[in-house]
């Protein structure tokens, strides 16, 4: 269970303060496909990177499964990251130095498991999502749709219960962006991830078992806002 | 372009003001080494120089016989030729001031009357022309400078004792002289007595060292030498006092040349600094570059901007290292003039001579070699196109292209570091041979790229095995980040191949000298006079003392001789005379040719000559021909029998026969006494011996033939102390090149690191991986430096020390050379990976991964 409890994070700089993530409180049970729509700045990406403790919030709690991701240590967090939780970015952030294969395994590899039980794993993920033919290439030579996939495969390397996706598509044709959000249901669906979605955009929040909509910080339930 | 430059690049300055503050720090370091070098050089030589103008006085001419002094006889043959308005009669002496002084003191033996017209002496208090006629009268007086009495605690009547020769002699002092006129010669180290005085203290009776001579300003100074040399013997030389200075000039020219050339080395790490610095900062700002385009800034405008950040950078390097530099040059000079003493003529500067040429020449040397190394990135950076800016691959695509061009211009230039390795030297210089050297550090430069992906390739997967994937990362990098990683190791090589390549010189002549040494200098014990060390050659041994050696009962053999100094073909050589049947019994010399049993032959029964290898190859003159000699009253031809290996003098040696030698020049004097014994065993209780039943007497030195050795490898390792300094200074630039590296790298993958940080890394991974990679790094310029190392190193032995000092060194390519380097390799790219491993590790994660 993923629980936020009156999260607020405020970005500083001088004497500017900006309020990314207002108050927000909300409950994400196991296995839950939630989608978190909403404009550009409205604090998506903030509040992904809190749930997945790549920040901190300046006050209110991020719970997962009782703990306090505050009461956590730097190693502690980056334990938490490496084991619980996958990232899949809007721009896909593959280390461009590494091939396919090896972007997929890095995660494994960085635990310290035996290459060859990464390459089998990575084997398999790229199988899934459809990429086995493309393992040797270079990071920067496939298409956009598949570094994404690419991502997804990495984001699953360690098994993760928590896959948090921002804007996964917000960076492709619909078609290639069609196919990617069908491969996060399929997380959902056939390995019971729980998969919290950040997008702009509504067709891709229609994949969602519940969507959220935020903005300028605050979080309201689909229907709440009035544009 | 003046708004662009405030608000383009001093910006991004004094955003990076680390990067910056490492980049200046670098190119000032190497501009404070040639400063300190060039200012030391130039401060040591003026000081000569001031003791040469100012001991000459008013003097415009000279009359002299180099090393050996002349019959008093002469003078008045001299005295009145057309257009000499004066003439006095000198000695000139460098006596040492006993224990606890120790110092070196030039004394001046004048006729007080004649004197007054070349030199004015200011005395202290009352002494007046009374008084000063006044030590004319009395034996064994002096007067020394205020400077050196206030330094040492001496007045008016104290004792000052001189080791003369191997005489002790107490002197009174009878008059302060003021620090003005040739008070100021040796740095105030001044004495002058009478002339009389002086021939007897110094075993100079009936001789003059000089006549100094004041021609009238109307007359062609040509046209009286001219004259002069008429009526005189001919090897008696009339020449201006200043021909002198020349001479050291000569002397130490190829110590100068090496030593400035050696000084450049620092720059030249600092020139990858300065590119490396540079190239990544238009890779970082390839987007800046491309908005400034797309604004309408043209090509040129651009690459004027950039040269102008090389130049800010060379200015700031120049005004820092200048800086720098002068505070250097206090530890350099005293380094600088111990090896001049050491090696060529008694300085004694303790004072720099700030020359503003050379700090010019420094400010010009910073902004060129800055602006020539933005050079490339500034092309690159104008060449940028507006809609390539934000693809930031694009140049290291380039660099991939480029490995096989690059590696082939490398290999080329290396043919041509060969073809220029057996050219001839041109006037005596190694023009070759430093571009040969140039040619190879810039051919392995040319080749790093392809070296790092190869070595890479080697060392990779052994660097994974050990540092897992943090290990395989770093190689990843270091193969991936040609454009920065490549010059950051071409750095590191070059400053290795210094480093290892003047190593090996240094130590392989060492160990060259240390084998001489055993072979040529055999003799148990050599007796010299105490003040052989100052005096020189002027200082003799007492034939007395001779004898006592030979008739010792342990003594099996004794050799004499007699060194003097002598003008050929306007260098100064050493003329060394000894009793050759022992030398060839006891030594073991080395020839470069010939049959040692024919050539022995040939000096000690036909009166044939030896000479040194050094000697062979500055006059070009070898065995079998003929050696013309100015010897008293005439020149003479001696044959050369044979060219031997000798580390004596740079100048070069000749080897004589005793017994001639005291036949043509009536010279009977010793300067030393080499004494072999029955058995070695007993050296001790002969040396005890000797110094118990002569010290009452004679102030000489017993010194064992260990002893001498460490003094002669003493000397070695005090001479090259600087080129150690040197080569270090070197290498801290490189280091400082691999800070500057990896923490641009940081700051340009902190996208990639704030990934790794996001899937999971631990801040303790990220530093690992950043440290590996220094040090992967370091391996590899470890292995390009030691291969270009030891190629610079048989460049150094065998063509530029060779075509300048005439040595033969053997080439010993000792393995601690490259322990050393690896272990300071490792050391220093750990050390210079700590800083930027902890800024990767500090990286906020949210930051990093974020694309706007």
């Amino acid at each position: 269970m993923i629980k936020l409890v009156d999260v607020t994070k405020v970005y500083s700089q001088g004497m500017q303060h900006v309020t990314a993530v207002d108050r927000v409180s909300l409950e994400i049970p196991p296995g839950e496909f939630l989608a978190i729509t909403g404009p550009s700045g409205c604090g998506k990406s903030t509040l992904l990177n809190l749930l997945g403790g790549l920040d901190v919030p300046t006050s209110g709690q991020v719970i997962i499964d009782g703990v306090d991701l505050a009461d956590m240590d730097d190693a502690r967090l980056t334990r938490f990251r490496r084991e619980r939780v996958g990232i899949i970015f809007q721009f896909f952030n593959l280390i461009p130095i590494l091939d396919v294969r090896e972007n997929v395994a890095l995660p494994f590899l960085i635990r310290g498991m035996p290459a060859k039980e990464a390459n089998e794993r990575a084997t398999e993920l790229l199988r899934m999502v459809d990429l086995l033919d493309r393992q040797n290439h270079h990071a920067q030579d496939i298409s956009g749709g598949e570094m994404q996939r690419v991502a997804i495969a990495r984001a699953l390397i360690n098994d993760p219960d928590i896959i948090l996706a921002d804007e996964p598509t917000g960076n492709l044709d619909s078609r290639t962006g069609k196919k990617i959000l069908e491969i996060l249901f399929r997380l959902k669906t056939d390995l019971k991830k729980t998969v919290i979605l950040a997008t702009h955009s509504s067709d891709a929040a229609e994949f969602a078992d519940r969507q959220l909509m935020m903005r300028d910080g605050r979080l309201h339930r689909e229907g709440e806002i009035e544009y | 372009m003046i708004n662009l430059v405030r608000l383009f690049s001093l910006r991004h300055f004094s955003r990076e003001k680390w990067k910056s503050g490492l980049t200046i720090l670098g190119i000032a370091l190497g501009v404070a080494v040639f400063i300190s070098i060039r200012i030391s050089i130039h401060s040591a030589l003026d000081a000569f120089r001031s003791t040469v103008d100012h001991v000459a006085g008013k003097a415009n001419l000279e009359v002299t016989s180099p090393g050996k002094g002349f019959d008093e006889k002469l003078f008045p043959l001299i005295k009145n030729p057309e257009g000499v308005l004066a003439a006095t009669p000198v000695i000139q002496y460098v006596a040492q001031c006993s224990p606890p002084i120790n110092q070196p003191l030039l004394i001046l033996g004048i006729d007080i009357f004649s004197d007054q017209r070349f030199r004015e002496y200011q005395f202290v208090g009352s002494a007046e022309e009374g008084s000063l006629l006044e030590f004319l009268l009395e034996p064994r007086t002096i007067a020394i400078t205020k400077t050196f009495a206030e330094k040492f605690g001496l007045n008016q009547g104290s004792r000052l004792n001189l080791l003369i020769g191997s005489k002790g002699i107490p002197f009174t002092i009878k008059g302060i002289m003021q620090e003005e006129g040739p008070a100021k010669a040796l740095g105030g180290n001044f004495g002058i007595m009478d002339i009389a005085n002086a021939q007897e203290a110094f075993d100079k009776v009936g001789l003059l060292d000089r006549i100094d001579l004041l021609v009238d300003p109307q007359v062609s100074l040509n046209v009286v030498a001219a004259a002069l040399r008429k009526k005189l013997p001919s090897d008696i030389v009339v020449r201006r006092p200043q021909t002198r200075n020349n001479q050291v000039e000569n002397m130490i020219g190829a110590f100068r040349l090496n030593l400035t050339a050696l000084s450049f080395v620092s720059l030249f790490v600092g020139m990858f600094l300065i590119y490396n610095s540079m190239s990544i900062s238009v890779i970082r700002r390839r987007r800046e570059i491309g908005i400034l385009r797309s604004l309408g800034v043209s090509e040129h405008q651009v690459l004027a901007l950039f040269l102008t950040e090389g130049a800010i950078l060379g200015v700031l390097g120049a005004i820092l290292g200048i800086g720098v530099g002068l505070v250097m040059a206090k530890f350099t000079l005293a380094s600088v003039s111990r090896t001049v003493t050491a090696l060529y003529i008694l300085v004694k500067a303790e004072r720099l001579t700030i020359s503003p040429t050379i700090l010019i020449l420094g400010a010009l040397i910073s902004v060129g070699v800055s602006i020539l190394s933005a050079a490339g990135p500034a092309l690159e950076a104008a060449r940028t196109k507006p809609r390539e800016a934000l693809a930031l691959n694009n140049l290291e695509r380039k660099v991939w292209v480029h490995v096989g061009t690059l590696f082939l211009a490398g290999l080329g230039a290396l043919l041509l570091a060969l073809i220029f390795a057996f050219q001839k030297p041109i006037l005596g210089s190694p023009v070759f041979g430093f571009a040969s050297a140039f040619l190879i550090l810039v051919g392995f430069s040319l080749i790093t790229p392809a070296g790092t992906r190869w070595l890479n390739a080697f060392f990779g997967p052994a660097v994974e095995r050990l540092f897992k994937t943090e290990g395989r990362l770093a190689s990843h990098y270091v193969r991936d980040s040609l454009t920065r990683t490549a010059i950051t190791i071409a750095a590191l090589m070059t400053a290795l191949a210094m480093l290892i390549s003047i190593s090996i010189m240094i130590l392989s002549f060492r160990k060259t000298v240390a084998i001489w040494v055993d072979q040529a200098i055999t003799a148990d014990i050599i007796v010299t006079p105490a003040s052989a060390a100052i005096s020189g050659w002027d200082a003799f041994v007492p034939p007395e003392v001779v004898a006592h050696a030979r008739n010792h009962p342990s003594v099996e053999e004794i050799d004499t001789i007699r060194v003097s100094e002598m003008e050929y073909g306007g260098r100064v050589v050493l003329l060394w005379a000894a009793v050759t049947p022992v030398l060839f019994h006891q030594s073991r010399l080395r020839f470069l040719r010939g049959d040692q049993a024919e050539i022995i032959k040939r000096v000690t029964q036909r009166g044939e000559v030896i000479v040194s290898e050094t000697f062979s190859m500055k006059f070009g003159l070898t065995e079998g021909q003929d050696l013309l000699i100015q010897t008293p009253g005439a020149l003479r031809e001696f044959r050369i029998a044979g060219v031997f290996y000798d580390y004596t003098t740079e100048n070069g040696m000749i080897i004589m026969d005793l017994a001639i030698y005291q036949k043509i020049w009536r010279d009977l004097r010793i300067n030393r006494a080499t004494l072999y014994l029955r058995n070695p065993s007993r050296l001790e209780e002969v040396r005890k011996d000797l110094l118990e039943n002569l010290s009452g007497k004679y102030q000489i030195l017993a010194v064992s033939n260990r002893e001498l050795r460490d003094e002669i490898l003493r000397i070695f390792d005090q001479t090259f102390a600087i080129a150690h300094a040197l080569k270090v200074i070197a290498f801290v630039v490189a280091v400082l090149g691999i800070i500057n590296s990896m923490l641009a790298m940081v700051i340009e993958r902190e996208r990639d690191i704030g990934i790794l940080r996001a899937i999971g890394t631990f801040r303790a991974q990220i530093r690992k991986m950043t440290l590996v990679e220094a040090q992967l790094m370091g391996l590899v310029g470890f292995v390009l430096g030691a291969v270009s190392g030891v190629l610079l190193s048989m460049v150094l032995i065998y063509v530029i020390n060779k075509q300048s000092f005439g040595w033969t060194i053997q080439f010993f390519p000792v393995p601690s050379v490259f322990v050393q380097s690896l272990v300071l390799v490792v050391v220093a790219s750990f050390l210079a990976g700590l800083f930027p491993a902890h800024a990767a590790s500090k990286k906020n994660v949210a930051e990093a991964v974020k694309m706007e």
